[in-house]
């Protein structure tokens, strides 16, 4: 009867320790000096550092007038002597880990489609990618992040390339023989929008340049989303409330 | 009598010390990384976030508790874009509103990921909970993970993303409680977190729909921020699946 009494109390504080654990731990999450940096003071002291960071500010714009102030804004660099100088050298002082901004940066070079571009691009399109920062998180690729910023590159070489300049299309086949899968993809998809050569032969020579398993994507087309199996979703969703606690307050 | 009330007592001591030792590897203590919000992005969605019809609809929607968002994680300033609530609401934001019909049809959810990825995401995620790292891992190392009804997020997900990065993976997550894990074990080129291919209809697909559609019919962002999400749903089409499925997006 003791032991039976001694059981359950022990029992029942577990239980009750338990719940009082529903949330696994607790976290306490504090601020220092090195908590909030700004990067405003990487770009050039220059006219046309000025126009490049407003430009990445209009880039990640938002809202109804977003790509009006954008488009506004892309026009300012394109007419900006030093924009490209700018844009590249601002990247090159960009934290590794600031995928987006230096994504804008590398968006911002492909768009000016100037000639004198090409190097900057040529320079970002063949850096080497580096090995995935996070390895021992699944759901994280940093390499994912960093291919971004390479296939932007390709793709202002292949806007080069389009614009007839002759240099951009070798710099493309060239990027055919990439490390990187999704590199070479655009970079043959570049190569054969250019304006040089017969668009046949130049399929013949990439396909006897590439591995067969690869092929699929030597090609102009691209596919159309609309014909891509989805997913079937239900006619409506429950959005209601699922627990009736007290959201914070803005102040 | 008086063995039982030692008994007892000597129990209730043991169990206080348990409690306490428990207490002690449960409590997680962090810092906020150096971030700036207006490079990744975060500082252009603080207006359409700081609403607070929106913020209860959230709150309530994805089950969130003040104990899981509090002690520094922004509950007593749920706008602030330096704490991980309002990082967490600004991508909750962009993952509301980036389709353009969003307020006018709620009965059609075909096709168009843009208008199925936000209540995909609010009915399946659960309960969002906020910490500093996952219990038993290398801090700094995992983003979120998903126990099937919450979603626990770490300080990665908060700082390391961009915005656009944080709504994809909230549909990533979401994907994962909706009931399907990944299938393809190491077998694709990122050689983890792979799915075998597009017919399963896994957390990938659901990701490279969501950022494909963006790049393609995104609205109230610019061409910039749609170019970025093309490439990237170029990136994980190619990285993700086991059997490539061969779209040229």
């Amino acid at each position: 009867m003791k032991r039976s009494i001694y059981s359950l109390f022990i029992l029942l504080l577990f239980t009750a320790g338990c719940r009082s654990g529903e949330k696994k731990e607790q976290s306490q999450l504090a601020e220092d000096s090195s908590s909030t940096v700004k990067l405003d003071t990487i770009y050039p002291n220059t006219p046309a550092g000025k126009v490049v960071q407003e430009h990445i500010r209009a880039s990640m714009g938002q809202g109804e007038d977003a790509e009006a102030r954008y488009q506004q804004s892309l026009s300012l660099l394109r007419k900006e002597p030093g924009a490209g100088e700018a844009l590249y050298t601002t990247y090159t002082k960009v934290p590794e880990q600031y995928y987006l901004m230096r994504t804008l940066l590398v968006e911002g070079l492909k768009e000016l489609h100037a000639p004198d571009a090409l190097n900057y691009l040529t320079e970002i399109a063949n850096q080497k990618i580096p090995a995935n920062r996070l390895p021992e998180n699944a759901e994280i690729n940093t390499r994912q992040d960093e291919v971004v910023i390479r296939i932007t590159a390709v793709e202002g070489i292949s806007a080069l390339a389009a614009d007839s300049v002759e240099a951009a299309e070798k710099v493309l086949l060239a990027l055919t023989g990439n490390e990187d899968l999704t590199v070479r993809q655009m970079a043959v998809r570049g190569y054969l929008r250019s304006k040089f050569g017969n668009p046949k032969e130049k399929i013949e020579a990439l396909r006897r340049r590439l591995p067969e398993q690869e092929h699929w994507y030597i090609t102009t087309d691209t596919t159309n989303i609309r014909q891509v199996p989805h997913p079937k979703m239900p006619d409506s969703f429950r959005l209601e409330p699922k627990n009736p606690t007290t959201p914070p307050k803005i102040k | 009598m008086k063995n039982i009330l030692y008994r007892s007592s000597k129990a209730g001591i043991l169990l206080v010390m348990l409690f306490a030792a428990r207490s002690a590897s449960a409590q997680q203590t962090c810092t906020v990384p150096p971030h700036d919000n207006v490079a990744d992005g975060s500082s252009f969605y603080q207006t359409g976030l700081c609403n607070q019809e929106k913020v209860n609809h959230w709150w309530g929607v994805f089950n969130m508790r003040q104990s899981d968002w509090d002690a520094g994680f922004g509950y007593e300033d749920c706008c602030n874009l330096d704490r991980p609530l309002g990082r967490t609401f600004a991508a909750l934001y962009l993952l509301t509103y980036s389709a353009e019909d969003y307020a006018r049809s709620t009965n059609d959810f075909s096709g168009n990921a843009l208008r199925w990825a936000y209540p995909y995401t609010a009915s399946n995620a659960g309960r969002l909970e906020a910490l500093c790292f996952k219990p038993g891992s290398t801090p700094g190392q995992w983003a979120g993970w998903a126990y099937g009804d919450r979603i626990e997020l770490y300080i990665p997900f908060f700082y390391n993303f961009d915005v656009v990065t944080r709504a994809a993976t909230f549909l990533h997550e979401a994907r994962h409680n909706g009931g399907k894990s990944h299938n393809g074990g190491s077998g694709c080129p990122r050689g983890a977190s792979c799915d075998t291919n597009w017919a399963f209809e896994g957390a990938n697909m659901y990701e490279v729909l969501y950022l494909w559609w963006f790049a393609v019919d995104g609205t109230r962002t610019t061409t910039a921020i749609r170019n970025m999400a093309r490439n990237r749903a170029r990136s994980v089409h190619n990285s993700a699946f086991n059997t490539n499925p061969g779209f040229s997006i």
